[in-house]
């Protein structure tokens, strides 16, 4: 059983690795908008529109 | 009889109504030319999918169509760059870095935040990013969804603000600039470090939990002691931070209510932690009995989320009103000495300064009329549904709407010392009064922290007579086992679960207490304008005269003539199918509209002026209590039309409802015409005030106050303001004022003013979950109790026991949902 005394420590250091990742996720505004995020997939870009209503001189779009 | 809906809005398509879209290939009726406008926006830019993404929401979740072309033309002015700069941020406000990163084109970067009405689910923050991302010179635009704010940076060069604007009220949300203050900067900060604690608290709390169930077997099965030592050490080496640091408000709050001779929920739970670590960390390094760190650390999770859902709730109220607070800065159009206009800042503006008003423009501030004759809606200063005429040397009062004409002004006052200044001090004084409600779960923690302390005292010294070295650690196990968890997680969770479930049905809360305040609620008053009444003009009645015209003809004459008028009695006629096509339309301001049909000269309005000063106009009203038109052909009386201000759908089955229920009902109407008087009849409400002023209006509060009731107000308009805001709990319309919005508790969001049933019944709810919350939580006490206090508890018994009583707590709180949109017309 001496080897939880590697483990332990081990387990411990990824303990850290995952607080300091939580709080930079914070900081950096990952948890602003929950509802937004989780649907934008399914809007992204699949505009099959027919006819020309959409301008053919669209910058290219930067989604954050 | 099955009446449709808007396809855009969910709103009922009134009769006759014919606006129409072709989205996807259907035909989509609508209920008004501002949706239709929309609908037709989004289709000609290609984003028909909206309709496919969106989330079905309530009916008139969308902003029906406020987006009048006025106002469109309206947000141009914000093109000027010195309105502006109160809100923008550009270059020169940047960080060095930034500045360094730009290149060429980023002198004229500009950044703003947008506060954004209408927004009700993801779809709508995608329709507003495809219509700003197609514009030119947009370089990003981010949508917050949840927030509602949008950050819009762009190049001045390519685009102006005002052009930006209304490329969002073309799609049919409205979008105002606001500067986010330090308040809201206050709460974001607040909302991140709580994120954090908890973040802290959850991870620690699993490794702890891990090295306890290590600890608990070795306790059943026997442990070698360098290893209970390792794991003991390891516990305490991850305890430490979350104690410190997630566990501070807890210390911090504890202290200062100590401090203040105060018993708070704060108190037991700050103690029994102090107690658990320290005694924890002695045990570890003296090789005592127990430790307690798993239990410290989950206490400190399970405490730290509920009060974060709390704060959640509190903040989005309190941003909320930031928000409405910071936009809204109304724009006066200057009039130089030249003749040209220029757009300043109304609370700018100075005594003796001209500004000119458009039809369909608020004016900005008190004055006097110089030159125009137009009517002006005063309705939500004083409860009056017509518009008053003005002409040259009348008063105008800032914050009503112009209807008709451009009228020219000389302000009077400045606007610290405007009407509206007035009624917002007023207001202010009324918020100073408001009765506090109180929390059940307040008042139940200090008798139980109390009896708690008390306990663990004598249980302490109980055990200390007969066997001194078990007496801490049972007083210890007392602590724990009752620190109030469930207690303390039992309001909160099920204030918040109401909140939200309300929000679904279409109604915001603005107050963390407003939940609890609507229980209770024994007497209720109603404005009239707005609130009971829809506060827009129909055409109920058509009684033809003259037998020479159909009475089709006739009416489609009277669309004819209106058409192109704003003022709200045209509006009835707005909308109605056929329309004769009148020409040379002119408007007498007060009396009626003429022009030409057919090469004769056709006249709508009051009989003197539809018949001319020709006739003897001897021609008597109709009976019943309408509004009454005369049309007129050539100055022959035709037909007379009946219009108006119709009760708003629902309201009979809500003041019914309350009534039912004993709850008293009011009407406080700030008009005079008798028409309160004939609506409380309708509506079964004996207790009808008219012609009351605002000041009028807090006093009736005050005396219903007075004499120990509980009131609720329900109102739209700037008058209602002060009640609003005095009243034990308030609730103000969607269309409502923003000034009403703000000081009220609650903003009705839905147009089906039989949600405030629905409102009512999920206070209800709510009410009772706590209660079997409370119980629940005192329950498990009274049994975990006498338990520990013989020292019957183990460690690991405890802190199941006190997480599974929290589960069911919140589980119990996860019930008020379906509770809500169950009982929602019931």
């Amino acid at each position: 059983m001496e080897i939880i005394f590697l483990l332990i420590p081990l387990a411990l250091l990824m303990l850290g690795v995952a607080v300091a990742a939580f709080i930079w996720a914070v900081k950096s505004d990952q948890f602003e908008d929950l509802e937004r995020e989780a649907q934008r997939i399914l809007f992204d870009e699949d505009q099959p529109q027919a006819g020309p209503a959409t301008p053919p001189n669209k910058k290219p779009q930067s989604h954050e | 009889m099955s009446t449709e809906h808007c396809f855009h809005c969910g709103l009922p398509v009134p009769k006759g109504a014919s606006f129409n879209v072709i989205i996807q290939n259907q035909s989509r009726s609508m209920c008004c030319a501002g949706c239709q406008a929309v609908a037709q926006t989004i289709v000609d830019i290609g984003m028909e999918q909206f309709y496919d993404h969106r989330e079905p929401a309530a009916p008139g979740a969308l902003p029906a169509a406020e987006i009048v072309p006025e106002f469109v033309s309206e947000l141009e002015v914000w093109n000027q760059e010195q309105l502006q700069t109160p809100y923008v941020s550009s270059p020169e406000t940047k960080k060095p870095q930034a500045q360094a990163q730009a290149e060429i084109t980023d002198l004229t970067r500009r950044e703003i935040n947008l506060l954004i009405t209408g927004i009700t689910c993801a779809a709508c923050a995608w329709l507003i990013e495809q219509q700003l991302n197609k514009l030119t010179g947009i370089y990003s635009c981010k949508i917050n969804s949840s927030s509602h704010t949008a950050l819009v940076s762009w190049d001045a060069d390519q685009i102006g603000l005002g052009t930006i604007l209304q490329a969002i009220a073309k799609v049919g949300y409205k979008a105002e600039p606001y500067s986010t203050e330090k308040a809201e900067q206050q709460i974001k900060r607040d909302n991140k470090a709580a994120l954090i604690r908890i973040g802290l608290a959850g991870l620690g709390t699993m490794q702890v939990m891990m090295y306890a169930v290590g600890l608990y077997l070795g306790a059943f099965d026997g442990i070698e002691d360098q290893y209970k030592q390792f794991l003991r050490w390891v516990s305490a080496l991850v305890a430490t931070p979350v104690y410190f640091y997630s566990g501070w408000p807890f210390l911090r709050g504890a202290f200062n209510a100590l401090t203040k001779a105060h018993l708070t929920m704060d108190v037991p739970v700050a103690i029994a932690l102090t107690f658990a670590y320290f005694a924890s960390l002695w045990a570890t390094a003296n090789d005592g009995p127990e430790v307690y760190f798993d239990s410290v650390c989950m206490f400190i999770f399970f405490l730290s989320l509920g009060r974060y859902l709390e704060m959640r709730a509190r903040h989005r109220a309190q941003q909320f009103s930031i928000r409405l607070n910071q936009a809204n800065q109304q724009v006066a159009r200057l009039l130089m000495a030249d003749g040209t206009t220029s757009a300043i800042p109304a609370n700018q503006l100075r005594p003796g300064q001209r500004l000119l008003v458009k039809a369909g423009e608020t004016i900005p501030s008190d004055g006097e009329v110089e030159s125009g004759t137009s009517s002006v809606n005063e309705a939500m200063l004083t409860g009056e549904a017509l518009p008053i005429v003005k002409q040259p040397g009348s008063e105008v009062v800032g914050g009503t709407l112009n209807v008709e004409h451009p009228l020219t002004i000389q302000v009077s006052r400045a606007p610290a010392e405007s009407t509206l200044s007035a009624i917002k001090q007023l207001l202010n004084r009324a918020s100073l009064h408001k009765p506090p409600t109180f929390l059940v779960a307040d008042k139940l923690a200090r008798y139980f922290v109390g009896a708690v302390l008390l306990v663990a005292a004598s249980v302490y010294f109980f055990w200390w007579q007969r066997s001194p070295d078990d007496a801490f650690w049972i007083m210890l196990s007392v602590l724990v086992v009752t620190c109030p968890c469930a207690l303390s997680l039992a309001t909160p969770t099920a204030i918040t679960a109401t909140t939200s479930a309300l929000f679904s049905i279409g109604f915001l809360s603005t107050r963390a207490h407003t939940v609890e305040a609507l229980r209770g609620v024994d007497q209720v008053v109603f404005d009239k304008t707005g609130t009971l009444t829809k506060g827009d003009y129909q055409l109920s009645k058509v009684l033809a005269i003259a037998s020479t015209y159909s009475p089709e003809c006739l009416q489609s004459i009277a669309v004819g003539i209106e058409s192109s008028s704003e003022h709200p009695i045209a509006k009835a006629f707005h909308g109605l199918s056929q329309s004769a096509s009148v020409t040379d339309i002119e408007v007498s301001p007060g009396q009626g509209i003429g022009g030409n049909w057919q090469g004769k000269a056709v006249r709508l309005g009051t009989p003197e002026f539809a018949l001319g000063s020709a006739s003897s106009s001897t021609l008597a009203y109709p009976d019943g209590d309408l509004q009454w038109l005369l049309l007129s052909i050539e100055q022959q009386p035709c037909a007379w039309f009946g219009v108006e201000d119709q009760l708003r759908e629902g309201s009979h089955t809500v003041v019914q409802w309350l009534l039912q229920r004993g709850i008293q009902c009011h009407i406080l109407s700030g008009d005079n015409s008798g028409r309160a008087a004939s609506l409380g009849q309708q509506l079964g409400i004996s207790q009808v005030r008219q012609g009351v002023s605002p000041e009028g209006k807090l006093e009736y509060l005050k005396s219903l106050q007075s004499s120990g009731a509980k009131v609720l107000m329900v109102g739209d308009g700037i008058n209602d303001g002060p009640v609003l805001a005095g009243a034990d709990v308030s609730i103000a319309m969607a269309s409502a004022a923003d000034l009403a919005k703000v000081n009220a508790d609650g903003v009705l969001l839905s147009p089906d003013f039989q949600s405030l049933i629905g409102v009512f019944n999920g206070a209800q709810a709510c009410f009772r979950v706590i209660r079997q919350n409370l119980s629940w939580a005192l329950l498990y006490n009274l049994v975990a109790l006498p338990l520990a206090a013989c020292g019957l508890i183990a460690p690991w018994a405890s802190a199941l026991g006190m997480s599974a009583s929290s589960l069911l707590v919140v589980l119990n709180a996860l019930r008020i949902q379906p509770m809500v949109e169950q009982n929602r017309w019931k």
